[in-house]
C-alpha cells in the first residue's frame, strides 16, 4: 500500500468513527498494522486509535478449515498445520472491511 | 371497469404494486369468506408491506456484494479457540450497529474470520441495515478512482 492509499484509508476510518459500525478482518496482530501502511507510523496509529476506540476485538486461534480437509484426505502433512500463532510474521496486506452505513 | 383502472392508476402512482396486482384476488376471498371491510384493508396493506420488505433485504443484499453468504448458525465453534458463542450472539443482537462501533476480528488464514464477519453483516441486512463487504484493495481502488 503507498502512503497515499494509507492515508485514503485513514480518510475513510476517520469518517466512520463514532457514525458508523465497521468490521473488519485481519490475520495481523496490531504491532504488525505499520506493515500495511507503508510503514507509516503516524497514519496506523491514528487509524488503530479510531478504529480500537469503540471496538469488540475476537482473536481466533486454531488450524485453518480450509487445510484441516485437506489433512484429513491425507494430502498435506500435519506439521504445516501446526499452530504457531505467529500468524502475524508475514505482512501479507490482506484486510477486509465491512461496513454498516 | 373504470373502478379497476382508476385503482390501479393510483397504486401506481402511490407505489403500490402489491395492492394493484392482488385486490382482485383478495377481494373474492374477502367477499366469499364475508371480511370485514377493515380485514379487507389490513390484509391488503400487510400484503404490499410485506413484499417491500423482502424486496428491500433482496436490494441490500444485493448492494452488500458477499462474496458468499455465510450465517452464525454454520460457524463451528468447536474448531476454532478464542470465540465464544455466547460474545457472538451478543453482537448478532446488532447493538454494535446503534452503538457505531466496530468489531476487528484478528486470526491466522482459515480460522473463520471472514465466515464471523459476513455472518454478522447479512445478519445486520436482515435487519434492513445497508451493509457493503469489500476487501481493503478495492475499497482503496474505489477511494483513488474517486478523488480523481
Amino acid at each position: 500500500m503507498s502512503k497515499e492509499e494509507a492515508n485514503h484509508f485513514f480518510q475513510i476510518i476517520s469518517k466512520r468513527y463514532e457514525r458508523g459500525s465497521t468490521i473488519l478482518t485481519s490475520n495481523l496482530v496490531f504491532s504488525k498494522w505499520t506493515q500495511i501502511f507503508a510503514g507509516d507510523k503516524v497514519v496506523t496509529t491514528a487509524i488503530l486509535d479510531r478504529i480500537l476506540h469503540h471496538s469488540h476485538i475476537i482473536n481466533i486461534q486454531g488450524d485453518s478449515y480450509r487445510l484441516k480437509e485437506k489433512k484429513e484426505s491425507g494430502l498435506i502433512s500435519s506439521d504445516i498445520l501446526k499452530s504457531s500463532g505467529n500468524y502475524s510474521d508475514k505482512p501479507e496486506q490482506k484486510m477486509k472491511k465491512t461496513e454498516v452505513v | 371497469m373504470e373502478l379497476n383502472e382508476n385503482i390501479n392508476k393510483i397504486c401506481k402512482e402511490l407505489k403500490l404494486s402489491t395492492i394493484s396486482e392482488k385486490y382482485h384476488i383478495i377481494g373474492t376471498t374477502a367477499a366469499k369468506e364475508s371480511w370485514t371491510y377493515a380485514q379487507f384493508l389490513n390484509e391488503m396493506l400487510q400484503l404490499e408491506i410485506s413484499a417491500r420488505l423482502s424486496r428491500s433485504k433482496n436490494i441490500l443484499t444485493k448492494f452488500a456484494s458477499f462474496p458468499t453468504i455465510k450465517t452464525l448458525e454454520e460457524f463451528d465453534y468447536d474448531f476454532t479457540i478464542g470465540v465464544n458463542s455466547k460474545q457472538i450472539n451478543e453482537l448478532a443482537s446488532l447493538e454494535f450497529i446503534k452503538r457505531n462501533e466496530n468489531i476487528i476480528l484478528l486470526g491466522q488464514s482459515g480460522v473463520g474470520k471472514t465466515h464471523l464477519a459476513i455472518a454478522l453483516a447479512y445478519k445486520a441486512v436482515q435487519n434492513r441495515f445497508k451493509v457493503k463487504f469489500t476487501s481493503i484493495a478495492d475499497l482503496l481502488a474505489n477511494a483513488v478512482t474517486a478523488k480523481r
